[in-house]
């Protein structure tokens, strides 16, 4: 392996980005963690992440939706792959895939909160191969 | 002046805020009313057609209305229809001369209050008026308590979901990464115990996760969109998923359906949801080497899916509760099934969201019975 990929968490939850980031930095990934969707922009930007992983409900309900959208809309972003979490589904029931609703959900992947930490881990292995 | 004086003062006082508005194409009519009624301290106003009525029931919005049914122009029933658009709480009550059941019954459906049949005494005019009026005040508080009532659940769904939910996901996060030992080595003795808190963290979230359903089928959530489900394909995709659980316990599921049985008219996930309910309380309140058996028929305008088991059974005295929120048999027997208490109701309820009925029929000891009705779509699928 070359170079370390480097992966962004964003969520407004400090706990999920202080659990998972151990369980990335395993396998010797660079995380890096933004808190809301304004500092994700700016860390985007700064830290050039290779994944990025992201909570959908976070001050606002829509986001996580904004975002994806705004990154996959760039042309120099689009190819970075989003991983998105969220306890939504549940929340709200409110029930969403990115199979079915890529025309307005458009990250790569998504997984349930609380995430398992093997899960995780072969998810990003495999976004981060395409 | 003595007390009583006071207290007809006052009475006068509150009264002046009601304002009667009487239509009545006959002067003299309008003439006695509004005297009568202010004479005990109403405030009155009169219309000589239904199309002044309506004019000025908009303006000065009346509390109570007097409607003569017999009018020239509009009639008296499209007046009262019109009058409930603009306020469903104004009370209309309504004056004729020819009280027959049949203009009574048209003018209830057109929201009228009450009746007053001609000829009538100022005494029975004020006793309607009032009684009228206090339907007003209830109606009024009613809509107040139960739109308070709205807020207050609403409020809760989200204190819990938001609250509850969110704090129980992030420490089952924590233990998960935990256990995973990306957070350092645990021994035997700590992974246990973290495992033992883990399953505890599971069951409140399953908790709050059936509350929500529950309040979510209760807002009529799932009523939109009913689709044709096939029912016997549901039961197997559920015992397919629930298999592996079954063999652990060493109890065989079979599921006896014929294919071409009706579709149901429903909401397909929800269906599933009180179908799966059913079948896995049926394993897991069976025994090692038990049968669960799921059948499916057409019988009259129902398909029935009957679940039965070999298991505890439920007592007589238990039945009635069963499917009560947050009951639970309580026995010898049950004592080491984990469950939240709501996997029933909830199953009841999405199944009556769908015109259907649910039975059970149970020997303590021998095992149940229960029987879900729903009523087949008319077109066979």
């Amino acid at each position: 392996m070359g170079k370390a990929h480097k992966v962004l968490v964003i969520d407004d939850d400090a706990g999920f980005i202080t659990a998972i980031t151990p369980v990335l930095e395993s396998r010797g990934y660079r995380v890096d963690a933004a808190y809301s969707k304004g500092e994700a922009a700016q860390k985007i930007v700064g830290f050039k992440p290779d994944l990025i992983v992201m909570d959908i409900m976070m001050e606002r309900l829509t986001d996580g939706f904004d975002l994806c959208r705004e990154l996959k809309r760039d042309p120099e972003l689009k190819a970075t792959p989003i991983l998105a979490v969220s306890a939504i589904n549940k929340e709200i029931g409110m029930k969403f895939s990115p199979k079915t609703d890529g025309e307005y959900f458009q990250a790569d992947d998504f997984m349930e909160k609380p995430v398992s930490p093997e899960n995780l881990l072969e998810r990003v292995e495999k976004l981060l191969k395409v | 002046m003595g007390t009583s004086g006071i207290t007809t003062k006052q009475r006068h006082r509150a009264r002046e805020r009601a304002t009667v508005l009487v239509i009545d194409d006959e002067r003299a009519m309008r003439d006695a009313c509004c005297q009568a009624l202010s004479r005990e301290g109403y405030k009155t106003e009169a219309a000589e057609n239904a199309e002044t009525g309506l004019q000025k029931a908009k303006q000065v919005k009346p509390d109570v209305v007097l409607v003569d049914l017999k009018m020239p122009g509009m009639s008296g029933m499209e007046l009262l229809e019109r009058i409930r658009d603009i306020d469903a709480n104004i009370v209309s009550i309504v004056i004729t001369g020819y009280a027959t059941i049949e203009s009574a019954v048209e003018a209830m459906k057109r929201n009228a209050y009450d009746f007053l049949p001609k000829p009538f005494t100022p005494d029975h005019l004020r006793i309607v008026i009032k009684r009228g009026l206090e339907r007003r005040k209830l109606s009024i508080k009613r809509a107040q308590l139960q739109q308070e009532k709205e807020i207050m659940k609403r409020n809760f769904v989200t204190l819990v979901s938001h609250q509850l939910r969110s704090p129980l996901t992030s420490v089952k996060q924590y233990l998960s990464v935990i256990l995973g030992g990306f957070a350092g080595g645990v021994d035997t003795k700590q992974k246990e115990m973290l495992e033992k808190a883990g399953k505890n963290i599971d069951s409140l979230l399953q908790l709050i996760d059936d509350w929500l359903d529950m309040s979510h089928i209760e807002a009529g959530n799932i009523t939109e969109g009913f689709k044709p489900v096939d029912v016997p394909a549901i039961l197997s995709e559920i015992l397919e998923f629930l298999r592996p659980s079954a063999e652990a316990k060493k109890v065989t599921i079979e599921l006896d359906s014929r294919d071409d049985l009706p579709a149901v008219e429903g909401d397909r996930e929800s269906l599933k949801q009180a179908f799966t309910n059913l079948i896995s309380n049926a394993i897991n309140y069976t025994g090692q080497s038990g049968t669960v058996t799921v059948t499916a028929a057409e019988e009259a305008n129902n398909v029935v899916v009957e679940i039965s088991d070999t298991g505890v059974g439920i007592s007589e005295e238990d039945i009635p509760f069963i499917f009560d929120e947050f009951f639970r048999v309580k026995s010898k027997e049950t004592r080491g099934i984990s469950g939240t208490g709501l996997g029933l109701p909830i199953a009841k309820r999405i199944i009556e969201a769908h015109n259907g009925s649910i039975k059970v029929v149970s020997e303590l000891g021998k095992g149940s019975t229960f029987s879900v009705f729903l009523p087949k779509t008319e077109v066979k699928q």
